[in-house]
């Protein structure tokens, strides 16, 4: 039995049943240091939650460091203590998602290259250097705290490895005694091989969980990796087939997000080009491909990096794997993303080293605050546009005055009132943002750790979110349905300004009603031209779309001066989306899900995958700094043709080459997607790509297997 | 301009020839196969739910969309059907318009017309993919065809130096044994084919007898798997022919 599958056998075994003890570890922390200042009790918190973690080791592991540690073992914890637990660390408070403290990828080359013997060196000559500020200096403290913790919370699992070796059988125990050297080094030595490189990285990135972060980036673990890779292998050190296995016993383990409750959305980026604009794609990014493969599970989210002078080979074996129905990798365009980040102003070599967090968003490792997004529900606008800024769902003025809808004469002057109801709903998203920002004091919310592992905090003595990195923070609306808003629009010019078959205010009466009674004009509505046909009626208003949104956010900042990116990524968000929006002129009924992402509105792209490629490059995607996703499904069968899949890939290649940003797809049947929904016990593995991630189908909710069913199959 | 009676435009098309292709499906066979997947195909008569009239230039204007797709995978255009020669006019005038801006075409055809309608599409023509119904004049009078007259067009279309491939649906019960094989082997001598393809039997067809309100013969009839391939594949082989399973 190979590693992966005894790992995968013996995580199954483990006990889910407890008590998750994060508040207790943190309070742990918090209770000796209430004297001093905030920012050292919060990094003593985090002391605590790297120690005084239980330190789980598989016995068929090769790479240690596990979540596990976060259930409650061998510490007897009262259920009072818990609660008061909770209390402290509540009135402590925390920074979330909106305020800059997860989707994050630091710096893993600069990492590895320091260890962290060189951090901790760093810091204490940055102490030297700041010694009469006070305010930097207890900054700085806080740093060392952490990462002294970390140091020692690495030497732990090397001791925990040892205890686990003892009980282990010849083959297992030789490789958790190669793990627990491993530890006893790096622990304050920098990693030389690739095995003690991956092992610094995996447990980097097991601090953060314990620290309670979520879609904490790998990055590009194909390059920063590449040269331990590159040198073992010349050494003969290791095996193409160890690295594979070393990479398999990591990403499997973030599996364990599972029994948490929720799939962690880990990315990870291969291939693309160099910071120095070389090729980037090496043997590590076809391992790390296969590895994910196998692993066969939610939560590692790879995204390929393609770019036009790629070798096909890479492309044909992203498709192989996508072809298993996993959903992964997603396909993104090197040539668009770097533009696209260029604009907001980055340098290029910090372009060119872009990865993704999250789903799709993409990210300078290393350069900038942790990211942060929420949702602009632009087909909202659509009704207050037609209504004087009241909505006819609640019968709340909730947007500006824009005049009766009699008045409105031309397709030019309702494009002008909808601009005016987008204009304040983005001045009302951005002030809430702002609010909720102003509530965490940049002194009082620090983040020691994630400081930490930057090489400019140290320097400048300044927090992650103060000012201390190399660039700002960027933050992006996700703007909704631009598929409902294309064909709404292109529907409204066609029947009530072209051919006058209707009036606006007929159209407003059918959509109050919900189309009851209005049924022969919801058909009309419906056969109106769609985005995703190659049909500019449709298609000149999703460019509009675009347009107005980089209009609507461009002047605007974050609070540290970062740039509003523009992102069509919705997650399953459109489905929540559609709950608020109104009956829309495309045909679609109140509370219907809003189009995904930046696709055409399921089923409506009945012309093929062609015209979709020729629909959706239209748009002007370096425009869209955050990313857009492009949900496609094709069915099984197209990926084990060579032949076939050779056409497939011809096709993303046109799509790329005609500016498309990103493509994601997935390929599990129809008759496989019901069947799961009427015997989910059949499935309980069955992975399939959502929207910027993918997930156990049986896991998610009705509607959202619903909307993954409904859309488009192409070929 | 000319017209033309069309049933569909499919783009992305896969199975059609080479590379990423739109294949435009003409209206109208003079063949009754009974198991046709495309039975919307045989009359040439425009109903309410089959079929439209429509220009050449608007065909050629869908074709074009495409151009950048066919570059990229080597593809092009397919006019098949139905039997397409029977609209031989418009489809030279098609085939003559792809030619010049540089779009291979592929006919796929019955061949079960006279030839003077092929030598008008020939000129315009990349490649050919030819269908074999059976290797008996029985088989072919099943279906309202002459083997004799789709060998001798199959044979002068080749020496018109058209690269052709013979498609051989495989039929249960009609053309799917060892013998039949064996048959359309001994029928194909001598001619200078490209490539054989077998296309198993299959009933993605049927919700459209439905549709049309007709009975399909094949309903209950197992659709045949790859596998099922093996032995037929083999006889092509040993009597030196390049053979595949496809389409």
């Amino acid at each position: 039995m190979n590693h992966l599958a005894a790992l995968k056998e013996e995580l199954c075994l483990e006990d889910r049943n407890q008590r998750d003890i994060r508040d207790y570890l943190m309070y742990l922390g918090y209770r000796d240091h209430y004297d001093e200042p905030n920012v050292i009790a919060r990094a003593y918190a985090c002391e605590s939650l790297f120690v005084n973690h239980r330190k789980k080791v598989f016995i068929n592991d090769l790479v240690v460091g596990s979540r596990f540690g976060l259930l409650a073992d061998e510490y007897n914890v009262n259920e009072a203590l818990l609660q008061k637990s909770a209390e402290i660390v509540r009135n402590y408070g925390q920074r979330t998602f909106l305020h800059n403290v997860d989707h994050y990828a630091p710096d893993y080359g600069w990492l590895l290259s320091e260890g962290i013997g060189g951090i901790l060196e760093k810091i204490s000559r940055s102490m030297k250097v700041h010694m009469d500020n006070q305010e930097k200096m207890v900054f700085l403290k806080s740093a060392e705290i952490a990462m002294s913790a970390f140091g020692k919370m690495i030497e732990q699992y090397g001791e925990a490895a040892c205890e686990v070796a003892e009980r282990a059988e010849a083959k297992q125990q030789e490789e958790l005694l190669i793990a627990a050297d491993i530890c006893k080094k790096i622990r304050k030595e920098k990693p030389e091989t690739f095995r003690e490189a991956l092992q610094f990285v995996w447990l980097t990135y097991i601090a953060f969980v314990y620290e309670g972060r979520y879609a904490m980036a790998l990055g590009r673990m194909d390059q920063y990796l590449y040269p331990y890779y590159k040198r073992d292998l010349e050494n003969g050190i290791l095996t193409r087939e160890d690295v594979k296995a070393l990479m398999e016993c990591t990403l499997y383990k973030i599996g364990e997000a599972r029994y948490f409750g929720n799939d962690d959305v880990v990315n990870i980026a291969i291939g693309g080009i160099k910071a120095d604009g070389g090729e980037g794609i090496n043997e590590l990014s076809y391992i790390i491909l296969e590895a994910v493969r196998d692993c066969g599970i939610a939560g590692p989210n790879l995204s390929a990096r393609l770019h036009s002078g790629m070798p096909d080979e890479f492309l044909d074996e992203c498709l192989k794997v996508i072809g298993t129905g996993i959903g992964y990798p997603a396909l993104m365009n090197d040539d668009v993303n770097i533009a696209a980040l260029q604009r907001c102003g980055y340098e290029l070599e910090d372009c060119r080293n872009y990865c993704m967090v999250g789903c799709i968003e993409n990210f300078l490792p290393g350069q900038q605050p942790p990211w942060s997004d929420g949702r602009f529900n632009s087909p909202m606008y659509l009704e207050l546009a037609l209504n004087d800024g009241c909505s006819w769902q609640t019968g709340a003025q909730i947007g500006p005055h824009t005049g009766q809808i009699s008045g409105i004469e031309t397709m030019d002057d309702f494009l002008e009132r909808l601009h005016i109801q987008m204009k304040a709903g983005a001045a009302e998203y951005m002030a809430l943002f702002r609010n909720e920002n102003d509530r965490f004091n940049r002194k009082n919310y620090m983040q020691p750790f994630l400081s930490a592992l930057s090489a400019s905090c140290i320097e400048r003595g300044l927090d992650i979110n103060d000012g201390g990195m190399k660039y700002p923070s960027a933050h992006a609306p996700g703007c909704m349905g631009i598929a409902t808003m294309a064909d709404s629009l292109a529907a409204i010019e066609q029947l009530v300004f072209t051919e006058k078959r209707i009036t606006l205010s007929e159209l407003r009466d059918a959509l109050i009603a919900d189309f009851e009674g209005y049924e022969d004009l919801q058909q009309a509505l419906l056969e109106a031209p769609k985005y995703g046909n190659n049909d500019e009626r449709a298609d000149k208003y999703a460019v509009w779309y675009m347009g107005e949104h980089v209009r609507l956010f461009e002047d605007y900042r974050t609070p540290d001066g970062g740039r509003i990116y523009i992102a069509m990524a919705s997650n399953v968000n459109n489905i929540p989306a559609g709950m608020e929006v109104a009956a829309t002129a495309d045909g679609r009924k109140c509370h219907e899900p809003l189009s995904d992402a930046a696709s055409p509105m399921h089923g409506m792209d009945k012309k093929g995958p062609t015209a979709t490629v020729l629909s959706t490059t239209k748009l002007d995607y370096t425009k869209a700094a955050c990313g857009t996703v492009l949900n496609q499904k094709y069915s099984p069968s197209i990926f084990k043709d060579d032949e076939k899949r050779a056409k497939l890939a011809a096709l993303i290649r046109v799509y790329f080459g005609r500016g498309g940003q990103e493509i994601q797809i997935n390929s599990v049947s129809r008759e496989t997607l019901i069947d799961a929904m009427e015997h989910p016990e059949n499935y309980k593995s069955l992975v399939v790509r959502v929207s910027g991630f993918s997930a156990l189908y049986i896991t998610l909710d009705r509607e959202v297997q619903e909307d993954i069913l409904k859309r488009t199959e192409q070929a | 301009m000319k017209e033309i009676t069309i049933t569909n435009i499919q783009h992305f098309s896969i199975g059609d020839g080479p590379g990423i292709r739109t294949t435009v499906f003409l209206k109208g066979c003079n063949l009754h196969c009974p198991w046709c997947h495309n039975p919307e195909t045989i009359s040439p008569d425009v109903t309410e739910q089959y079929g439209r009239i429509c220009t050449i230039e608007s065909i050629v204007d869908e074709i074009m969309e495409d151009v950048e797709f066919y570059q990229e995978s080597g593809g092009g255009v397919t006019l098949s059907g139905g039997e397409p020669l029977l609209q031989a006019d418009a489809c030279a005038e098609i085939a003559q318009i792809c030619g010049e801006e540089g779009i291979p075409v592929l006919l796929d055809t019955a061949g079960n017309v006279e030839f003077y309608l092929f030598e008008k599409v020939l000129p315009y023509i990349d490649e050919c993919y030819f269908d074999l119904k059976s290797g008996t004049e029985t088989g072919y009078a099943q279906v309202g065809g002459d083997l004799q007259w789709t060998i001798d067009n199959m044979g002068a279309v080749v020496a018109a130096g058209v690269p052709t491939v013979v498609r051989i649906p495989i039929i249960p019960g009609f053309n799917d044994s060892v013998g039949s094989a064996e048959q359309m082997t001994r029928v194909l001598a001598g001619i200078e084919i490209k490539r054989v393809d077998l296309l198993p039997f299959h009933r993605l067809g049927s919700s459209k007898y439905t549709a049309l309100g007709k009975n399909y013969q094949y309903k209950d009839i197992a659709t045949m798997r790859p596998e099922q391939m093996k032995d037929l594949l083999a006889i092509f082989r040993e009597n030196g022919f390049e053979v595949a399973v496809g389409g």
